[in-house]
C-alpha cells in the first residue's frame, strides 16, 4: 500500500463528479428560489471531497456492482449529509463552511433551517426511486438503514450538544469514541460501506463487518479533522481554531482536562462555561497553548494512527473474500489517506 | 561424548508473531516515543508527568505509549462491541414488526411495498418475493430444504465463495439425503437465482431444457446445465446469459433424464 496514495484522489475526483452531476437533477429549479431552493443547493454546489458517496460506489463496486447502481444511495448519502451540515453549523454556531461563511450567517437562522429540513427531504427522493431499479426489496432495506443511520446520528449530535449544554468535560475517550461512533461514522463511513455492500452483494452477506472497518476509519478520520482545526491553513475551508471557540469535546480537550492540574482545570471549566460570544481571544489562545503544554494535539494524533491501524485490520477481514480491484484498493488506501489529508 | 556442560537456552519470550498493528502508522516523534528509557517527554511537558512548574512527579507516572496504544485501541474495540451488542437487541426487539433486515426475514417486504402489476412478469416477481417472505414460516424444515444459492455476477470472482440464499420456502418432506445445490452464473447484469429442488437421490439423473422467459418475445435461455458432483454430493448449476439477453424472469423445469418426471424448478431474474 503507498503511503501516499495517487487513488484515492482519482476516485474520489471520479466518483465525486458523478455523484456531483446526478445530485442536481434532485435540487429542485422551481420557486420560491430565493427564499427556498437556492438555499437548498448552496452547500452541495459547493463542493466538498466527496468521501462518503464515494464510500458507497467503492463498496457496491468491490462487490460486482456497477457504479451506476449505487449511484442514486450515494446522492441521497451526499444529500443528507449536506442537510446534516446546515443544521450543524446552526447548533454549533459555526461561521465558516467550505471556504463561505455557512447559510445561517448569510441567510439567517430561520430560512437556514427550513432549508436545511427541505434538503433531507430531497434527500430521501433517490431512495425512493430504487425499487425501480433495484427492486422493492432492496430498495426497503436501504431506506431502513438510512433511516437508522439518521436516528443514531441525531443520538451523537444530541450526545455532544448535550455535553456542553451542561458543561460536562470530565469525559473520557471512550465517551468521545461512542459520540463520534454515533455523530460521525455512521453517515460518514459505516452507512455508505454498508449500503454499498448491500447493493453490490444484494443483501447476502454480514453487515457487522462493515460496521467495524467503517467505525475505526471514521473515527480516523473525525481525530484527524479536528487536529486540522486545530493547525490547518485557510485549504481546510473552515476557521482555524473553531472547535475550541465552539467547546467541542474533542480527544484534545478531553485529555487536556484530564490531565491538567487542579487549577487549570477550573479555569479551563470556567472558560467553556461560557457562550461563545463569550469567549475571548485570549481564552482560546490559553486553551490552544494547554494543548500544546499538555501534549493533546500528538497524543490525539498518535490515537488516530492507531485506529487506522485498527481499521487495517478491520478492512482486511471485511473484504477478505473479496477479488483484487480497484475499487477494493481504494477502500484500503482510504484509510491512509484519511490521517495524512490536509 | 562430550564432557562440556550442555548449553541450555532459557525459554524465548514470545512463541507466536508479534503482530502489532496498531503500530503501524506512526506520526512525527512517535518512533522515538516507543522507547520507554530515552523517549519520555521532556521535564517540562506536563503530559510527561511533570508539574506545571517543573518538578517531576513520579507518583503518577504515565503509561507508557505502548500502554497508550494498547489502552486506546482497546477502548475503541469495547466500543465498537458493546455498540454492536446493543444494536442486536435493538434489532431483536423490532423484529417483530417485520422491519427488514432486523430480523430472520431481513429481506422480505412487508405488503405495503409490494409491487403493483399488471403483466405477467411482474406478477411473477411478486408472488416470489411472497414466498420469499414466508422463509421464516419454513425455519422448521431446513433440514429438509434444498439449499439454494444465489450468486452474484463479479469480475474474477474467482475465490469468492457462492452465497448462501435463504432456503426455499416450498414445504419438504424430511429426508437426509439432501445435497446442496451450488449455481454457477456468468452474466454481465446483475443476476438472482432460485432453485426449487426436493431432496433427490436421483440428482445424477437431473436436466433441465433450459429457461423461457415470462415475457413474450424474449429468446430462451438455452446455456443451462446441470452438473452432479458426487465428491461434494451436490448439484451444480451452470447458467451463462449472453449479453443481449433481455431483462427479465426467466424459469425452467428440472426433469429426471429417465423418467421425464419433473423435479424442481429453476428460476433466474435479469435485472436491467
Amino acid at each position: 500500500m503507498s503511503v501516499t496514495s495517487s487513488l484515492v484522489p482519482a476516485i474520489l475526483g471520479e466518483y465525486g463528479a458523478m455523484t456531483r452531476a446526478a445530485l442536481r437533477d434532485y435540487l429542485p429549479a422551481r420557486e420560491p428560489r430565493r427564499h427556498l431552493y437556492d438555499l437548498v443547493a448552496d452547500y452541495p454546489l459547493r463542493g466538498g471531497k466527496m468521501m462518503r458517496p464515494s464510500l458507497c460506489i467503492a463498496a457496491a463496486c468491490a462487490f460486482g456492482a456497477r457504479p451506476d447502481e449505487a449511484l442514486g444511495t450515494a446522492v441521497s448519502i451526499e444529500l443528507l449529509h449536506n442537510a446534516l451540515l446546515i443544521h450543524d453549523d446552526i447548533e454549533d454556531g459555526s461561521e465558516q463552511r467550505r471556504g463561505r461563511p455557512t447559510l445561517h450567517l448569510e441567510h439567517g437562522i430561520p430560512l437556514a433551517l427550513n432549508a436545511g429540513d427541505t434538503l433531507a427531504l430531497v434527500g430521501l427522493r433517490p431512495l425512493l426511486e430504487h425499487h425501480e431499479r433495484l427492486g422493492a426489496d432492496l430498495a426497503l432495506r436501504l431506506a431502513c438503514e438510512a433511516e437508522r443511520m439518521a436516528l443514531i446520528s441525531a443520538e451523537g449530535q444530541a450526545l455532544e450538544l448535550g455535553w456542553r449544554h451542561d458543561n460536562l468535560i470530565d469525559l473520557t475517550d471512550a465517551d468521545y469514541l461512542c459520540m463520534v461512533l454515533k455523530k460521525t461514522c455512521w453517515l460518514a463511513t459505516i452507512f455508505p460501506l454498508r449500503a454499498g455492500a448491500l447493493i453490490g452483494s444484494r443483501v447476502a452477506i454480514d453487515l457487522d463487518a462493515f460496521v467495524r472497518f467503517g467505525f475505526f476509519l471514521g473515527a480516523t478520520f473525525q481525530i484527524q479533522d479536528d487536529l486540522l482545526n486545530l493547525v490547518a491553513d485557510r485549504s481546510y475551508g473552515k476557521e482555524r481554531d473553531g472547535d475550541l471557540w465552539e467547546g467541542k469535546r474533542t480527544l484534545m480537550l478531553i485529555r487536556l482536562f484530564r490531565e491538567s492540574v487542579p487549577a487549570d482545570r477550573d479555569r479551563l471549566a470556567a472558560i467553556l462555561r461560557f457562550p461563545r460570544h463569550e469567549r475571548t481571544g485570549a481564552d482560546v489562545g490559553w486553551i490552544r497553548a494547554q494543548m500544546d503544554r499538555y501534549d493533546c494535539v500528538e497524543y490525539a494524533r498518535r490515537f488516530a494512527h492507531r485506529l487506522a491501524g485498527a481499521a487495517l485490520h478491520e478492512y482486511s477481514l471485511a473484504f477478505a473474500n473479496l477479488p483484487d480491484s480497484r475499487d477494493k484498493r481504494f477502500l484500503e488506501e482510504m484509510v491512509t489517506w484519511v490521517v495524512e489529508r490536509n | 561424548m562430550n564432557d562440556r556442560p550442555r548449553i541450555r537456552r532459557k525459554d524465548p519470550a514470545r512463541d507466536g508473531p508479534v503482530r502489532d498493528w496498531s503500530n503501524m502508522f506512526r506520526g512525527p516523534g512517535a518512533t522515538a516515543a516507543t522507547a520507554p528509557s530515552t523517549d519520555a517527554p521532556p521535564p517540562s511537558s506536563p503530559t510527561g508527568n511533570t508539574s506545571p512548574i517543573g518538578v517531576p512527579d513520579d507518583s503518577a507516572a504515565p503509561p507508557a505509549f505502548d500502554d497508550e496504544a494498547r489502552i486506546g485501541i482497546e477502548t475503541a474495540y469495547q466500543v465498537i462491541d458493546q455498540h454492536l451488542r446493543e444494536g442486536r437487541l435493538a434489532a431483536q426487539a423490532q423484529a417483530p414488526r417485520g422491519t427488514p433486515g432486523t430480523g430472520p426475514s431481513a429481506t422480505a417486504p412487508p405488503a405495503a411495498m409490494s409491487i403493483s402489476s399488471d403483466t405477467i412478469q411482474q406478477v411473477v416477481t411478486q408472488g416470489l418475493r411472497f414466498y420469499s417472505s414466508l422463509t421464516p414460516l419454513w425455519a422448521a424444515f431446513l433440514k429438509s430444504l434444498a439449499a439454494s444459492t444465489v450468486v452474484r455476477d463479479m469480475p474474477a470472482a474467482a475465490g469468492l465463495a457462492p452465497v448462501p440464499l435463504a432456503p426455499s420456502p416450498f414445504p419438504r418432506a424430511a429426508a437426509d439425503s439432501l445435497a446442496p445445490v451450488i449455481v454457477e452464473i456468468a452474466s454481465a447484469r446483475m443476476a438472482r437465482v432460485t432453485v426449487d429442488l426436493p431432496p433427490s437421490t436421483g440428482a445424477p439423473n437431473l436436466a433441465t431444457g433450459g429457461l423461457l422467459a415470462l415475457a413474450p418475445g424474449h429468446a430462451p435461455l438455452t446455456d443451462v446445465a446441470l452438473v452432479f458432483d458426487p465428491a461434494a454430493n451436490r448439484l451444480v448449476v451452470r447458467i451463462r446469459v449472453p449479453d443481449t439477453q433481455p431483462p427479465g424472469v426467466y424459469s425452467g423445469v428440472i426433469v429426471d433424464r429417465g423418467s421425464a418426471a419433473p423435479r424442481g424448478t429453476i428460476t433466474l431474474r435479469i435485472d436491467e
